[in-house]
């Protein structure tokens, strides 16, 4: 064994750990050949020595008992806080939304509301008049022309109809050039289609034999050609008169 | 640190973290002892010894959830928490007042003259044996220092003070080396000095 092995076992050799019996006779025959390692041995003997008078000058050194009383204080109350939580119901969570933006969220749907409200609300006969005070109504049957289409059948069944029907009945008869026959009456109604109130005008498609019901000339091939027409429709919902569209 | 009770310390640890005061306490009268002279090895203050302990199981206390009893002994999770407040406190101690070093040393009060330079505690008094080698070891760097506190003075196994280290165990005994090393070279040195203070060098100290 040299000096360098011997470094590596001088600890285990002072400390009197596990160490193999072998390795433990090399190492303390070399230490009685070499002088150095033998005063290298001495010192970590002292050294040990006075580590064990440390250990035994601070062997009864313990805590302060206040470190423990205030610990124990520490203690109950986490405890205590634990105990609070656990028991405490479930927080309501916040909204993210600050209550500024809900108002403002609720004043929105408020207006749209209104001005929903006010879409659908019925035509008031001071509104009509004022809006079209001077505008002359028409009689039925008037042959119609391609330029009034179907708004003049609106304004002469009913002036006091929802703003939503008329929006609807000009929605059915986009077509500025389609071409109209005049009202037929239906079910031998002979009664005045412009005395009528709550009257509807309802696009259909019917077979052209329909034409001759009312007295027109169908030729015999075009029989089961569909055909458009606008059905008035009376306030009991049964067929009042109708024109053929084209 | 192998502890005969570790089983016990996991199940008083378990009562603690639901509430059981006397399973906390009990855990604290069994740890407190070992933590409380790690840190005053340490440091040498047991101003800091005290507030090291108290960190340490107000950790417990606070953080108790972030143990886990199969990965380490309790002792070996204290000590760490330990070692980790006093590194800290030491730093922090360091702003305001100066760690003797070498430089320093030589204007530092000589230790009385109970050292010969051939055998540095072969004829001193107990007491002053224990305070010139406190001494010595509060003069290590902080890396050896630990080490030397662990192994010898705490006295685990290489293995125990390498887990509370965080680090392999041949890295402990190669740092216990190098701190016995520069351990008898300071107390050589202190020796040395105070044998020149006396102008009694080459002589041994008598007290």
């Amino acid at each position: 064994m040299n000096c360098h092995e011997f470094e590596s076992y001088v600890l285990d050799l002072t400390r009197d750990r596990l160490i193999d019996a072998a390795i433990r006779e090399c190492a303390l025959g070399h230490a009685e050949n070499c002088s150095q390692c033998a005063a290298r041995l001495t010192e970590e003997r002292a050294l040990l020595v006075g580590i064990r008078s440390v250990i035994a000058e601070i062997s009864e050194k313990e805590t302060p008992a206040r470190v423990e009383t205030s610990l124990l204080a520490a203690f109950r109350t986490q405890t205590l806080a634990a105990a609070t939580r656990a028991t405490k119901p479930m927080p309501v969570r916040r909204n993210r939304f600050g209550w500024r933006t809900v108002a403002v969220a609720a004043a929105i749907v408020l207006m749209l509301s209104a001005l929903l409200a006010v879409w659908l609300r019925p035509d008031t006969p001071q509104r009509q008049t004022g809006k079209e005070p001077n505008r002359p109504e028409k009689t039925m049957p008037a042959p119609a022309t391609a330029d009034d289409g179907n708004r003049d059948v609106v304004n002469v069944k009913d002036s006091s109809a929802p703003r939503r029907r008329k929006r609807r009945l000009v929605a059915t008869n986009p077509d500025k050039a389609e071409f109209t026959t005049q009202f037929f009456p239906l079910m031998g109604s002979a009664e005045d289609l412009s005395t009528l109130e709550n009257v509807r005008l309802v696009r259909v498609e019917l077979p052209g034999s329909a034409l001759s019901d009312v007295g027109l000339r169908v030729v015999p091939e075009n029989r089961n050609t569909p055909v458009k027409a606008d059905v008035v429709l009376g306030p009991d919902g049964s067929a009042r008169a109708i024109r053929f569209v084209r | 640190m192998t502890n005969p009770s570790g089983s016990n310390d996991a199940e008083l640890f378990r009562q603690t973290l639901a509430g059981d005061e006397h399973a906390f306490t009990e855990l604290y009268r069994r740890h407190q002892a070992f933590v409380y002279r790690f840190a005053l090895l340490m440091s040498g203050s047991t101003t800091i010894a005290e507030e090291v302990v108290q960190e340490v199981f107000l950790a417990l206390i606070r953080d108790g959830h972030r143990y886990d009893p199969a990965r380490a002994l309790l002792s070996s999770y204290l000590g760490g928490i330990a070692r980790n407040h006093v590194l800290r406190l030491l730093a922090r101690e360091r702003n305001f007042v100066p760690l003797v070093d070498d430089a320093d040393e030589a204007d530092a009060v000589p230790p009385p003259q109970l050292i010969g330079p051939d055998d540095p505690f072969g004829n001193c008094a107990r007491n002053e044996t224990s305070r010139l080698l406190r001494q010595a070891v509060l003069a290590l760097p902080a890396r050896y220092r630990e080490v030397v506190v662990l192994c010898d003075f705490q006295e685990l196994s290489n293995a125990d003070a390498a887990l509370m280290l965080g680090c392999p165990p041949g890295t402990v005994n190669s740092r216990l080396h190098r701190g016995h090393a520069l351990l008898l070279k300071k107390l050589r040195e202190m020796g040395s000095r105070c044998a020149a203070a006396e102008d009694t060098k080459g002589m041994r100290c008598f007290v």
